[in-house]
């Protein structure tokens, strides 16, 4: 398990985290989203240790992550702009986390070379951006690590490539291993995650799981002969209110069960709850959060 | 298929180590084969080559070019390799890479350490190695194992010192730094700067404070401590120099250069540690910004201020002291006031060194932080180094902490040495000084001035020297000079600049000399030097005062070389007699008889040495002495 206490990390005046407090179980799978500069990458790097933690602590099974050979060597981070040297090949790449990695697995790594289209001596600054996460990905897996941190790791693969990397990851997960994915792409993420945790200017807005998220909120379309009254909207937590003459469109925090029955009292031409991706879940939440959206998208 | 392929390998700091070693070699191979090929072509291919041209293959060929070639190439590999080996500090996604890698930072840095060391050093000791093989290959001559080898041998252990104090000096500033870039410049910035600051105050202390030459700048343990590429360069031109001069005498260059292995061996010890202790403090996030730690950019803009500052007020304050205010000096006019006004003077240095100051300062804020990022702050340090030469210039206008008063007691005096220069500006060479590690054999050779003119080894003779310096200093207390400024009394300030030359035995003087030097030999194995110009002691009676200490010194030396001439003496061994004129042959002789007879012979002539005309002798003659001394 990893665990963030009261993680803060601060660059200069800026504090990127600031007090996160995070649990990612085994066998987890959780998407980290939130706005631009909200701290994902960081938090990443605090794990994987490549940065140390201002204050707070990051426990992975229960050691201190920073510094300590053993518990990094559960973990392996494939950042967003993956490096990788002039004359870096897969093959001698794979070689320096062979020799580090104690988990490193060769069978995977020969499993892995020939699932993606990748020449293991072509030079990976020659490849293409998605190709280049592909040679990550490869030397990633292979390393067969407990805890698997990726950033922005969809950016650039194409659609057939995008379903390899998650059923690989399904695969992995199902054995054991816990993936923590920041990304923006969240169509992605709700395919793959079942947790999620969100992320806005260095502060843990919330950290769920997926489906209790979407859950916890319900977006519904209803028709009213007369329109409700604001003492009648009053009983409800609406996270986003629009209408077009008297159909209106409803996001309201709470279950789909609760809310409907609440809107059925106000009489309600027609009423129906329909589907809310996590796209959605993002954008309400950080409306709440006092992230302007509407005024960036207009 | 995971958990059946974990490997049950056990991970320790040494194995990482030894990994990240193995793959950083094999990664930076073609590097090195260029480097191996450089090597090769540069010390034995091209000194065979070279042995050919000219007809026969020949040892001091090969020599000199392992010594100037190859090192050239070995200092300019290490610059190179040691920049590439910690580039991963200064590179954002590399630090990503290397900082998420299960290792301590400190195990990653000195494996990357070790790896650009290895392929430096060990390269160069092969490389080493076949030159000495060649050279026994060669036509060797009875020399090879007594000059030839020794020096290969020597010139290598020199050039591999150098590459670790460099490779290390480099591998604390990429710590130090946030960019690669910044690493070379303040590696290549504190190379040079740091040398020309420690001469700019020697050269300041030596012009303002009366008789005092500081010499520090002459001194490889302080001049060279923190510019290892600086000294490295030099260490390749004297040792190119040697080999050109090199005769049948073997060389000592590492007991010559003691010094200079002092301070690598500092400058490796400190970075080292520095190393040790700032890879674990050192925040990953600092790459890309200009430097990691606070401390290393203010010293560095610190030494590049003062060193520029320096340079140009020195520079201004001579030129205005020398050209304009003399001129007005001679007319008796106001110029005389200003220049006797320290505090003109000392406004004319401040002015010119802040002005240098402030703009090298702007400078190095614009290039380190590519922009006027943290400008106002760094003024703070800016203040502290023009507050600093401000005390410092204060100090050394009232006399350097009593250094313009300073007279060695008698007593604690083992030998004085009295130089004089001629009105041409060269030191009077009486070869007199040659005689003093015969006469002095507890002091080491390499601490006399072959140039003087009275040797004072006696008590009386020493005790009338400090007399006549003491006498000097009185003149000054009556002078009342303080605050003393650069170039005190308008005198061009002597320094060192006299020359030595033999026509300066066809000059004399009748008057007071120009310059005057004390060099004291003290017991405790220190010396203290003093150069004063005529205008400290124009109204002392200075030619009779040196007759008389002349006169003591030769009785008391007299009496020290007649022991050592006597039949009892059995010091002298042999002598050898060089042939002073073109085509002449030396000769060595050891034989019992003639080294007897030459005793003798060289007894009468000394007794007998008031009517003997020494300057007529067409020969030297060198006796050669146990421990390898000798006097012509």
């Amino acid at each position: 398990m990893i665990e963030l206490c009261s993680v803060t990390k601060r660059f200069g005046n800026l504090a990127a985290l600031d007090g996160i407090s995070l649990k990612i179980g085994n066998g987890n799978v959780l998407g980290l989203v939130g706005s631009n500069g909200s701290g994902k990458s960081t938090m990443l790097r605090l794990i994987s240790g490549v940065f140390e933690a201002d204050e707070g602590e990051i426990l992975i099974d229960g050691e201190d992550s920073f510094e300590n050979t053993a518990a990094k060597g559960k973990v392996f981070f494939v950042s967003d702009y993956p490096y990788f040297y002039n004359d870096s090949t897969v093959k001698n790449t794979a070689d320096l986390y062979k020799r580090l990695y104690t988990s490193w697995s060769d069978e995977k790594y020969s499993y892995l070379c020939s699932l993606f289209p990748i020449h293991q001596n072509q030079r990976i600054i020659n490849m293409s951006k998605g190709m280049q996460r592909q040679a990550a990905l490869i030397l990633a897996l292979s390393c067969c690590p407990k805890y698997l941190l990726l950033d922005e790791i969809f950016d650039g693969l194409d659609p057939v490539v995008r379903m390899l990397v998650k059923k690989l990851i399904i695969e992995d997960v199902s054995n054991g291993m816990s993936v923590v994915i920041a990304s923006h792409n969240l169509r992605e993420l709700e395919d793959l995650c079942d947790h999620v945790a969100l992320l806005h200017q260095g502060k843990l807005l919330f950290h769920n799981e997926l489906d209790d998220t979407k859950m916890g909120i319900t977006k519904l379309q209803a028709a009213f002969a007369t329109p409700p009254t604001n003492a009648d909207m009053e009983q409800f937590e609406i996270l986003n209110a629009n209408s077009h003459g008297q159909l209106y469109n409803l996001i309201i925090r709470g279950s789909q069960d609760e809310v409907l029955a609440k809107i059925r009292t106000l009489g309600p031409m027609f009423v129906e709850a329909l589907p809310l991706t996590l796209e959605e879940v993002f954008i309400y939440e950080m409306e709440v959060a006092g992230y302007d959206v509407s005024n960036i998208v207009k | 298929m995971t958990s059946a392929t974990l490997s049950n390998k056990k991970k320790t700091k040494l194995s990482d180590f030894r990994n990240i070693l193995i793959w950083s070699l094999k990664k930076h191979k073609a590097l090195g084969i260029v480097y191996v090929s450089l090597l090769v072509f540069s010390s034995p291919v091209i000194g065979l080559l070279a042995s050919l041209s000219i007809g026969t293959l020949n040892n001091p060929v090969t020599a000199f070019t392992f010594a100037s070639l190859s090192t050239v190439v070995t200092m300019i590999m290490t610059f190179i390799i040691s920049v590439m080996m910690f580039d991963y500090l200064h590179n954002k996604r590399q630090a990503d890479v290397f900082g998420s890698l299960p290792c301590t930072r400190r195990t990653l840095f000195f494996s990357r350490f070790t790896t650009g060391l290895a392929m430096i050093i060990v390269p160069y000791i092969i490389n080493m190695l076949i030159v000495v093989l060649m050279s026994l290959g060669l036509k060797a001559g009875s020399d090879i194992f007594t000059v030839y080898i020794p020096y290969i041998l020597q010139v290598g252990t020199l050039v591999v010192l150098s590459v670790i104090a460099s490779y290390s000096f480099t591998a604390f500033m990429a710590v130090c730094c946030g960019t690669t870039a910044n690493t070379v410049l303040s590696t290549l910035l504190i190379s040079f700067a740091y040398p020309i600051a420690i001469s700019m105050l020697s050269t300041l202390g030596s012009s303002m404070i009366p008789g005092v030459n500081l010499h520090i700048d002459e001194i490889p343990l302080i001049s060279n401590l923190l510019s290892p590429y600086g000294s490295s360069a030099g260490g390749i031109f004297s040792l190119t120099l040697s080999m050109i001069k090199m005769d049948s005498n073997a060389v000592d260059f590492l007991g010559d250069n003691w010094q200079q292995l002092v301070a690598w061996a500092i400058l490796i010890a400190a970075s080292f540690v520095g190393c040790f202790f700032l890879t674990k403090k050192r925040k990953t996030e600092a790459a890309q910004n200009s430097f990691a730690f606070k401390a290393p950019s203010v010293i560095i803009r610190a030494i590049a201020t003062a060193a520029v500052g320096l340079l140009f007020g020195l520079i201004f304050t001579f030129f205005t002291c020398l050209n304009i205010f003399s001129d007005f000096a001679r007319n008796e006019n106001i110029g005389q006031v200003i220049q006797n006004s320290a505090w003109t003077m000392f406004a004319i240095f401040l002015i010119a060194f802040v002005i240098a100051a402030f703009l090298t300062h702007l400078i190095a804020i614009v290039i380190f932080s590519k922009g006027f990022k943290g400008f106002a702050k760094s003024l703070i340090s800016f203040a502290a180094v023009v507050l600093c030469v401000c005390l410092l210039y204060t100090s050394l206008a009232f006399g350097g902490f009593g250094a313009d008063k300073y007279v060695p007691q008698a007593d604690k005096v083992s030998s004085v040495e009295i130089a004089t220069t001629s009105y041409s500006g060269y030191w009077f060479n009486r070869s007199i000084g040659s005689l003093f590690p015969l006469l002095m054999p507890q002091i080491p050779p390499s601490s006399f001035d072959y140039d003087s003119d009275i040797i004072c080894t006696g008590e009386g003779s020493i005790n009338a020297a400090t007399e006549l310096h003491r006498e000097i200093i009185s003149n000054l207390n009556n002078l009342n000079p303080t605050p003393y400024y650069i170039n005190t009394f308008g005198e061009p300030y002597p320094f060192s600049g006299a020359s030595t030359s033999d026509y300066s035995e066809f000059e004399t003087i009748d008057s007071n000399p120009p310059v005057l030097k004390f060099l004291y030999h003290m017991k405790d194995g220190t010396t203290v030097e003093r150069i004063y110009s005529e205008g400290y002691y124009f109204n002392i009676d200075i030619i009779s005062k040196l007759d008389n200490i002349e006169t003591l010194s030769a009785k008391e030396n007299t009496a020290n070389l007649i022991s050592l001439l006597s039949e009892e003496s059995g010091e002298i061994t042999s002598f050898k007699i060089i042939a002073d004129w073109y085509g002449g042959n030396d000769s060595v002789f050891n034989s019992k008889n003639l080294v007897s007879e030459m005793k003798k012979a060289l007894l009468d002539d000394m007794k007998s040495s008031e009517n003997s005309d020494s300057d007529s002798i067409f020969c030297k003659i060198i006796v050669r002495l146990p421990r390898k001394r000798q006097f012509r």
